[in-house]
């Protein structure tokens, strides 16, 4: 049997399979599908301080090879996300990792704080990305690489946990960004968020997302997440969580090839809720017919 | 529990008017599937279309089950060609659906357009129920009136060309007033037509129960697309159509439009 697995962070994952953010709920929904003991790691919906009620509708609109998404982070917030959904998280041994949002650098670290407190969580996911949501100073944080390593270091300062750092690919230079994230202590980075993008209704004329704008995934991002990757790869010795348009086992393979120690799949869970364990089945199989022994034999291993 | 299943088609046709019909051998869904629940079906074999589409279930006759549509997109197109014996990915069932264990003696269905799909099931199930049944059916026209299966229904159409001209409401009205008090709304159509269905229940003082039809990218709770907002004590909660709906106790809705 091969060996699947992978460290990222203080975490030892059993294989390199995660749940993207925002596209697993908290994994209850799934449960009936999928064997949540099987993956690598869940990485739960994103939760900020407070509730958010999310943006109007329509939130989503389907488009060549993905879909564009608006949701707009809805979530019951920290107290109700701590005290309601992480009891779920005690019944599996998989590692549940939570994903934060905030609006300021300083509620990051709140959210670490009060996450550190409670044993069921093993990671943290900063999304300092979303393309769908306002911040403080207009800006996504993302961009700067300054913001970028403030966030990084008063997560760190909060938590003993596992951080891991969702970037965006709409940057100048993600290798800047990237770098940022390590040298303030990120375990991890996450690569990559979604492409804001438009469309629209060419009868009403109107955008067919009710926010105007909204997050490009699917197969469409793929190449980019790709890129991304093994631009980052090269950049930073941290470990890589490629993500992007992951429908099956050979677009897994490719962010592995590119540089990334593991992968997680996102819209590709809409689509068929049993992506993810099809993929490590895949993995295993495709390890046995090139006699790869280890996975982290393929992280970078693209041939140039 | 909902599964994901290839299966076999037995049949896709054309039934009346622009509506088709495709009846599917799907054992496991159709054992556990009560009215008014609906599968999501993955059409083609590659990204077009992306999304999987939503669709009630038209009739539940275990092993089958049966799917009504109109083609009307991409995905609907594409639907229309799979031709007998070959197999169709489905999910399902999802959702929760029509509660019909009150003491009610009477129900009145109320169906839009393509909204009648999740009726007829429902139609079955009361009918096992022994309850007296009233079905009014609405449309813009004729074509798009599928009464098959509904015995004695009541016909509106926005241009007269079957039935009354009009809309539902105005069946609904005067029907409510000649109703005994234990009597239940299910209904189930385009946005309008449920609000206008929910205030003449309401003011009739008849309980009504809708289906909500929302844009869906799961189908089964984890990507939030398809919420609608829903009273939540004092406050107001967007709640999500694929899971705790498509079914909603009409009073609940706090209506956009």
């Amino acid at each position: 049997m091969a060996d699947l697995r992978v460290k990222i962070g203080a975490l030892t994952l059993q294989n390199p399979v995660l749940t993207a953010s925002g596209t697993f709920g908290t994994g209850e929904e799934l449960a009936d599908f999928i064997d949540l003991n099987k993956l690598g790691a869940v990485v739960v919906k994103g939760v900020t301080l407070l509730p958010r009620e999310g943006n109007p509708m329509p939130r989503i609109a389907e488009c060549a090879g993905g879909m564009l998404n608006a949701i707009g982070l809805q979530n019951p917030g920290i107290d109700r996300f701590i005290s309601e959904k992480t009891p779920f998280f005690e019944k599996f041994k998989v590692p549940f990792l939570v994903n934060i949002s905030g609006y300021q650098p300083a509620e990051y670290g709140e959210l670490a704080k009060r996450l550190e407190a409670v044993p069921s969580v093993a990671g943290i996911e900063v999304n300092v990305s979303c393309p769908n949501v306002r911040y403080s100073k207009g800006a996504v944080f993302a961009k700067d690489p300054r913001a970028v390593g403030l966030i990084t270091r008063l997560v760190k300062k909060n938590t003993k946990k596992t951080v891991i750092i969702k970037l965006s690919p709409e940057v100048s230079d993600i290798k800047i960004i990237a770098k940022a994230a390590e040298d303030n202590g990120a375990d991890a980075l996450s690569l990559i968020n979604t492409i804001s993008g438009m469309a629209i209704d060419i009868n009403t004329r109107r955008p067919k997302i009710k926010n105007i704008m909204g997050g490009l995934s699917g197969p469409a991002i793929k190449p980019v997440g790709i890129r991304c990757v093994w631009q980052v790869y090269n950049t930073v010795k941290i470990p890589l969580i490629g993500m992007g348009g992951i429908m099956n086992v050979s677009d897994a393979i490719e962010y592995l090839l590119a540089g990334a120690t593991a992968v997680a799949v996102g819209t590709g869970n809409f689509i068929n809720p049993a992506a993810t364990l099809e993929i490590i089945d895949g993995l295993n199989r495709y390890m046995k017919s090139n006699k790869i022994k280890n996975i982290k034999e393929l992280t970078g291993k693209i041939i140039l | 529990m909902k599964k994901i299943l290839n299966a076999k088609i037995i049949s896709n046709k054309k039934v009346s008017g622009e509506y088709r019909k495709i009846v599917l051998n799907a054992p496991s869904i159709a054992k556990t599937a009560v009215p008014g629940q609906f599968v999501t079906l993955k059409l083609g074999s590659g990204n077009v279309p992306f999304l999987r589409r939503p669709m009630s279930i038209h009739k539940i006759k275990p092993p089958v089950i049966e799917l009504l549509y109109k083609v009307r997109g991409v995905g609907t197109e594409l639907l229309a060609k799979y031709n007998e014996k070959d197999t169709l990915e489905i999910l399902g069932p999802l959702g929760n659906g029509f509660k019909t264990d009150g003491s009610f003696s009477t129900a009145i269905l109320v169906g839009g357009g393509y909204g009648i799909a999740p009726l007829l099931a429902l139609h079955d199930r009361l009918k096992k129920l022994d309850k007296k049944i009233i079905t009014i059916i609405g449309a813009k026209s004729k074509t798009l009136v599928n009464k098959e299966g509904f015995t004695g229904a009541l016909i509106a159409t926005e241009d007269g060309s079957d039935g009354i001209k009009g809309l539902v409401t105005k069946i609904l009205s005067s029907t409510c007033c000649n109703l005994s008090t234990d009597s239940v709304i299910f209904a189930c159509g385009p946005d309008k037509m449920l609000k206008a269905v929910s205030e003449a229940g309401r003011l009739h003082n008849i309980p009504c129960q809708i289906s909500m039809e929302n844009l869906m990218a799961c189908g089964v709770g984890v990507c939030l697309s398809c919420v609608c907002a829903v009273k939540q004590g004092l406050k107001t909660e967007n709640k999500r159509v694929c899971v705790d709906g498509p079914v909603f106790d009409a009073e609940e809705i706090i209506w956009q439009i």
